[in-house]
């Protein structure tokens, strides 16, 4: 791109001075021209130059103290239009050197030069396209910048993407999955208000039914479902009883895991020679089936395939619960993340199983599957996820706009973070608290971002970065609703109806 | 004054693709017409599907031609509306255009008429059949009628409509969006009589004339099927209704098969002497029901008697023995029982039963129970 010299000389033009006592890690400039909260700046150094953000901007004047108490002060000031005493200050976030992004030992000394860092520096430091690196959007001070993020480690160390509703969070999902898709890699996403399946998200698809099979689930995940407690060790004995003898019998004749369980306790029942304990646990164990049918009618499937098995490989797989409820999601979510993690673990461990290439998991809602205070089926897989991923090749990305209400442990994990507009205070120290790289003056910014800009951070950018995500050309429908046309539009008319009817002369 | 509230014909309707179904509905049209007409009648409402389709065969349209020229010369009224069968599907003219000079279809050319008779004004509106998506509309449309019904004594409203009171799964409108200032409201749709009052307003659907589907069989052998006379000249509407005598007999029959000729005769005294060849719907319950063997029997017994018959057969399941209990449960003895003392396979069931109620660690001793078993009572006795 051509530039103007003019453009160039601005960005290198001298816009203030460090003044007073500096830190290696911060510093505070008196600006000649002052530049916009933000946006990058480079501080003169003895070890070269440093790049840094511009974190708060104070301005002042010394007759217009707050100590003036007399308004026609003010009057008389403002009438001889001299301002010159008006000052700008403002405080620099040191980043790194320029070159490496490593931290200084020394703090700049005051009087050193403050610029507006160029366009090239903000690209090498931004923009390392290379082969595991994929576009998400451009620096919102520098819309001519853009900004990669580092797939391995957006995978390998997690990712939450927080926001308010409306902020942009299902746009984001869709720009990171459609990039991963054309990548080559493999994302599931739990799509919990139908929102991707229509989405053409690297033009690769795969959308996934919400049933489960209970065949394929462990006896543990089965008992959970069926609510026996661990505690009832009768029926716990029976019920495995049970659960050998259904997978015994579906792999030899086929037909419902349920009802082959049902079936074999009420032969249980009937027969002789069980002691009166046993008895009343069959009795219970076969109202629990019910109760188990009943509760999940719908996701529920014995012709279901296994999860996994309905996985494709360099694909987006959407998994699509928007007509299940709360429970039943949580269901369908902790078995695929349970059947996910040991196959990638019998693939690296054994060599075997389908899963043979390392697959990203999006989870929406994630404040309903892995809830702070309150225990979830998914949420011990979250966490175990969050912790084992990485060895495995199974990433998290927890998509949430209740930041407070999601598990700090499940969110803590999360090394990478997208987090966008973000107004209630609660929320915003709650991912705070998560992420020791969210300091109080980005924490700021939160409330004022624009819908589709975010704080960017983590081990997936070089730097923190406040960035205008790219907007998906084919938009997901999570939209709103625009509510007021809809009621405007008019119900089907009889017109239409007698328009068919020719009538007779 | 004598409204003649009739329904739901499907002239041109071939029953079992039969040359003689289809005459049987023209048949019922047209005693219909007959009954109308001697009961000195003055307005007939017909409330939709006249015809089986919008493109009717000529037979169908002829006979109504002729039977509603038939009511014209003699001096009565009709009314007609479209039913869903007789609404084109595409741009183009219903076949009621036809008879502009016989009948006012109402929802074509005007919504409305008032019939003056002995000084008596009837309000006369209606509307064709209209699906559930422009249900807003014709609520609207609805009301606009019902003010203009109040001007005067009495009023009816015909429509072709599933309502919700009687169709409660695939309802069109809802009765409460019925409007209640009219005096009688005639529905067409539900092929069986049905009633009800809305306010002070009378709402009945008059039913099918001929039995369309088998499910109306029953409906028809207890209240039969036909039109209604209603008489607007009280205070109060009242529903005469008019069975017709020419409609083709169907019956549905269980017969069992292990006595299935001695059922087919008794049946067959049944069917011998009705007016019109039945249709007879063969039930035939049994185990192990030689499809051949029924059809057959009935051909010699039955089928000279009958129009059409479509038998079905019901296969039974084992039927459940039950076992006394006498003194105390012994196991063995029941056995003994069921294997009507055969000691030898009693006692095997007893050693198999013994073994596999403890799970799987028994079946292997119980496989090798059966087949020592087998080897020695049929091996043995088995020419080598």
């Amino acid at each position: 791109m051509l530039r103007s010299t003019a453009e160039e000389a601005e960005e290198n033009c001298v816009i203030g001075y460090i003044i007073g006592e500096a830190t290696p890690s911060e510093a505070t400039f008196l600006s000649i021209k002052p530049p916009k909260l933000g946006q990058y700046v480079v501080v003169e150094h003895e070890e070269g130059e440093l790049l840094g953000m511009v974190q708060a901007l104070i301005s002042g004047s010394v007759s217009l103290s707050v100590d003036v108490h007399d308004p026609r002060v003010v009057e008389r000031v403002r009438r001889l239009g001299d301002l010159r005493d008006l000052y700008v200050k403002g405080k620099v976030r040191v980043l790194g050197d320029v070159e490496t992004l490593s931290m200084p030992r020394s703090p700049p000394q005051p009087g050193a030069e403050v610029r507006l860092a160029s366009r090239q520096i903000l690209t090498r430091v931004f923009s390392f396209e290379g082969s595991g690196s994929v576009r998400i959007g451009t620096l919102i001070s520098h819309p001519d910048v853009p900004v990669y993020i580092d797939v391995n480690r957006m995978v390998t160390r997690h990712l939450a993407i927080l926001a308010m509703t409306g902020a942009g969070k299902s746009n984001a999902v869709a720009v990171i999955t459609d990039k991963v898709v054309r990548l080559g890699g493999t994302v599931v996403i739990f799509d919990m208000h139908s929102e991707y399946t229509r989405a053409k998200l690297g033009g690769l698809v795969n959308r996934i039914e919400a049933t489960v099979n209970p065949a394929y689930m462990t006896a543990t995940e089965l008992m959970q479902l069926m609510r026996i407690e661990p505690h009832y060790h009768v029926q716990e004995r029976l019920f495995r009883r049970a659960y050998r003898e259904a997978l015994r019998r579906v792999t030899a004749e086929g037909g419902s895991f349920v009802d082959h369980m049902e079936r074999f306790l009420e032969s249980l029942e009937e027969a002789e020679g069980l002691s009166s304990s046993d008895k009343k646990a069959v009795a219970s164990l076969i109202n629990k089936i019910e109760g188990f049918r009943d509760r999940y009618e719908g996701v529920v499937d014995h012709r279901a395939d296994d999860i996994v098995a309905r996985i494709r490989l360099r694909a987006a797989n959407v998994v699509d619960l928007g007509h299940v409820d709360e429970e039943a999601a949580d269901v369908i979510v902790s078995h695929t993340l349970r059947r996910v993690l040991t196959e990638r673990k019998r693939f690296i461990l054994e060599g075997r199983g389908s899963l043979a290439q390392p697959v990203f998991m999006v989870l929406e809602e994630a404040h309903i599957l892995a809830p702070a205070g309150r225990d979830t089926l998914s949420k011990y897989w979250v966490s175990r996820i969050a912790r084992e991923g990485r060895k495995f090749g199974v990433g998290l990305c927890l998509v949430s706009q209740r930041p407070k209400a999601l598990d700090p442990d499940a969110l803590s994990q999360a090394n990478n973070m997208i987090v966008l507009r973000m107004v209630e205070p609660t929320d915003q120290r709650h991912v705070q608290q998560a992420s020791e790289a969210l300091s109080d003056d980005l924490l700021a910014q939160l409330p004022s971002l624009n819908v589709g800009e975010a704080v960017v951070l983590g081990m997936m950018v070089r730097a923190p970065a406040l960035v205008k995500i790219d907007l998906y050309p084919y938009k997901p429908a999570g939209g709103d609703i625009d509510v007021v046309s809809e009621w405007s539009k008019k119900t089907a008319s009889l017109e239409e109806l007698e328009d068919l009817i020719e009538k007779p002369r | 004054m004598l409204i003649a509230h009739i329904s739901d014909t499907h002239l041109g309707y071939r029953q079992y693709n039969m040359d003689e179904r289809e005459i049987d509905f023209y048949e019922a049209f047209e005693e219909a017409v007959d009954t109308i007409l001697r009961e000195h009648v003055k307005v007939v409402v017909h409330t939709g599907d006249l015809f089986e389709n919008p493109r009717p065969p000529v037979k169908a349209l002829y006979v109504a031609k002729e039977q509603f020229t038939k009511l014209r010369d003699r001096g009565v009224k009709v009314f007609a509306v479209m039913g869903d069968h007789d609404m084109p599907k595409r741009r183009g003219m219903p076949p009621h255009s036809l008879f502009t000079e016989q009948l006012i279809t109402l929802g074509l050319t005007v919504d409305h008429e008032v019939v003056k008779d002995d000084g008596l004004e009837v309000f006369i509106a209606g509307l064709h059949h209209v699906p559930r998506r422009y249900r807003e509309d014709l609520r609207l449309k609805l009301s606009q009628l019902a003010s203009k019904a109040s001007n005067y004594p009495k009023s009816l409203l015909a429509l072709h409509q599933a309502v919700d009171k009687f169709l409660p799964f695939e309802y069109e409108v809802g009765f409460e969006d019925l409007p209640s200032s009219f005096t009688y409201i005639a529905l067409g749709h539900l092929h069986r009589r049905a009633q009800a009052y809305r306010g002070r307003a009378l709402v009945a659907y008059a039913g099918s004339l001929e039995i369309t589907r088998r499910d109306e069989i029953e409906e028809w052998r207890k209240q039969g099927k036909g039109f209604y006379v209603v008489d607007l000249g009280g205070d109060e509407p009242t529903i005469h209704r008019v069975d017709l005598t020419s409609i083709r007999p169907q019956i549905e029959a269980e017969v069992d098969y292990l006595k299935l000729i001695d059922e087919l005769k008794k049946l067959q005294a049944q069917v011998k002497n009705l007016p019109k060849k039945p249709i007879l719907h063969l039930y035939v319950k049994g185990k192990n029901v030689d499809r051949r063997r029924v059809l057959e029997a009935v051909q010699l017994h039955m089928s000279q008697y009958l129009l059409s018959w479509r038998p079905e057969v019901v296969e039974e399941a084992e039927p459940e023995r039950r076992l006394e209990v006498k003194a105390g449960l012994d196991w063995m003895e029941l056995f003994k029982e069921a294997f009507e003392g055969d000691v030898e396979l009693a006692s095997l069931a007893y050693e198999l039963f013994k073994h596999l109620k403890t799970g799987d660690e028994g079946v292997e001793e119980a496989r090798k129970l059966t087949r020592e078993f087998y080897e020695k009572r049929w091996k043995r006795a088995s020419p080598q």
